[in-house]
């Protein structure tokens, strides 16, 4: 059993995209998404919050109803600028300082730092997080990260980062499959061309294609068991092949 | 030494059974020389076993190698669709294995552009998958890929995966070693490293959930 949380991973690792823009439209939101220009009414104003950063909070499983569209309501953390200048990527600085998730050279530019503060949740209504503001996306293992953080901060118990892989795996290639669909959906459209309400759409086809998670047989739900998720991997993937073959292989 | 095809030394085998049918129900009188001589035995076949496992292994590695010169002839994208069409295997547990972002394979898939050492790196797992699936009949590698090799460890094969290893891993799938001795080799420290008192399982409402194992 580990003594302490794991360790912060380097930028590179940490994030899967980050930018002064916006995250590419095709991806489905996640855990762990830091939005810009979020008015979190009701907590109090500080200096180093005037970006108005926020970041998804809510867990994956329940950020999204039963046919995976993102709820009404979703909960946020503030983020705050720990340093305009510096970026604290080292490890050792976030050593037992748990009720953060620390996020250096968030807009890869070389420079400062901020952090999502587990002491600063607010609830927002998810039209308030338009992809159009959304400025970092975490990778996968950095989910994982902040996900044992949360844990830790609300409950102090700390288990590996592997359980919590195995027990999100089935939302992770969720979203992946999403976004294959919508990226292979819009392979055709030049990327400057694609806009929100033909990902939209082809999103709510996707979903509808995994089928809802109260129908036992549905791809969603085979997804979520280890033994048939390969199986349904593969069934959603030549779906996907099938209805929108790559440029070039037809 | 008198050893027959088995391992075993008939002449000292007879001399202990004389020694015990000479003494009925008593314990063998001690001899240092039949000890010595059992101990030399065994440590012959020991030996004999070890030379066996890696000539075996070998046998292994050399399939993969073969199998991983035929696939890094093919573009990534045809590889990264068999693996995703053909296997089911998620970007997420392909970008760990090959040790590169899940955007960087997004990429590769749409538009190429791999190195040739990341391309080499997609061949790798794609002649590991397929020497499963073709020379040992695993019919689901990926899932194979994902199972827990030992209750109270958060540890897959897929955790364990390296080109260098997929002879030992091969072994592994085909039953000639067990998941015990796979993991002292690669980490003798894995009960330490890998030890949980949790585990996930599906909860009441039909989702896995970490709970405490029981």
């Amino acid at each position: 059993m580990p003594e302490s949380l794991d360790p912060l991973l380097p930028p590179g690792r940490l994030y899967d995209h980050r930018s002064s823009g916006h995250v590419p439209l095709v991806l489905p939101y996640h855990q762990g998404d830091v939005f810009t220009g979020v008015d979190l009414a009701g907590l109090p104003e500080v200096s180093n919050a005037d970006e108005h950063l926020a970041m998804l909070f809510m867990h994956p499983c329940t950020m999204r109803d039963a046919g995976g569209a993102l709820r009404e309501f979703v909960t946020v953390v503030r983020v705050t600028r720990q340093s305009a200048t510096k970026v604290l990527a080292d490890p050792v600085h976030w050593e037992r300082n748990y009720k953060v998730m620390p996020l250096p050279d968030l807009y890869e530019t070389g420079k400062g730092t901020h952090a999502a503060d587990f002491m600063q949740i607010a609830t927002v209504a998810s039209a308030a997080l338009p992809r159009t503001h959304r400025v970092a996306q975490l990778s996968a293992d950095g989910r994982l990260l902040m996900q044992q953080r949360i844990v830790f901060h609300l409950t102090r118990h700390a288990p590996l980062l592997r359980l919590f892989e195995q027990a999100v795996a089935h939302i992770e290639a969720e979203a992946q499959y999403q976004a294959d669909w919508v990226e292979a959906g819009t392979a055709r459209t030049p990327v400057a061309d694609v806009n929100l309400a033909q990902v939209e759409a082809l999103e709510h086809e996707a979903q509808e294609y995994l089928g809802n998670s109260r129908a036992p047989d549905s791809l969603r739900n085979q997804l979520a068991v280890e033994s048939s998720r390969a199986a349904a991997t593969r069934t959603i993937q030549l779906e996907i092949a099938r209805r929108y073959p790559r440029p070039g292989t037809l | 030494m008198d050893i027959n095809t088995t391992g075993t030394m008939t002449h000292v085998r007879t001399q202990v059974r004389e020694e015990r049918t000479t003494s009925p129900g008593a314990v063998p009188q001690w001899s240092d020389l039949v000890d010595a001589t059992w101990r030399e035995a065994r440590q012959h076949s020991r030996g004999k076993t070890t030379q066996l496992d890696s000539q075996h292994r070998d046998l292994y590695t050399a399939a993969f190698s073969d199998l991983t010169r035929e696939s890094v002839a093919r573009p990534t994208r045809d590889l990264l669709d068999d693996l995703a069409t053909e296997f089911g295997l998620a970007w997420v547990d392909l970008s760990r294995m090959v040790g590169v972002s899940v955007p960087a394979i997004r990429k590769w898939r749409m538009d190429g552009g791999a190195s040739p050492e990341n391309h080499e790196r997609v061949a790798q797992v794609w002649a590991f998958l397929t020497a499963l699936r073709q020379h040992l009949h695993v019919g689901d590698p990926v899932t194979w890929l994902t199972r827990r090799l030992e209750p109270g460890f958060a540890v897959t094969v897929k955790h364990l995966w390296a080109p260098e290893r997929a002879g030992l891993l091969l072994d592994l799938a085909a039953g000639g070693t067990t998941a015990t001795q796979v993991l002292d080799r690669i980490d003798p420290q894995w009960q330490d490293t890998y030890t949980t008192s949790d585990e996930v399982v599906m909860f009441d409402d039909g989702m896995p959930a970490i709970v405490q194992r029981g």
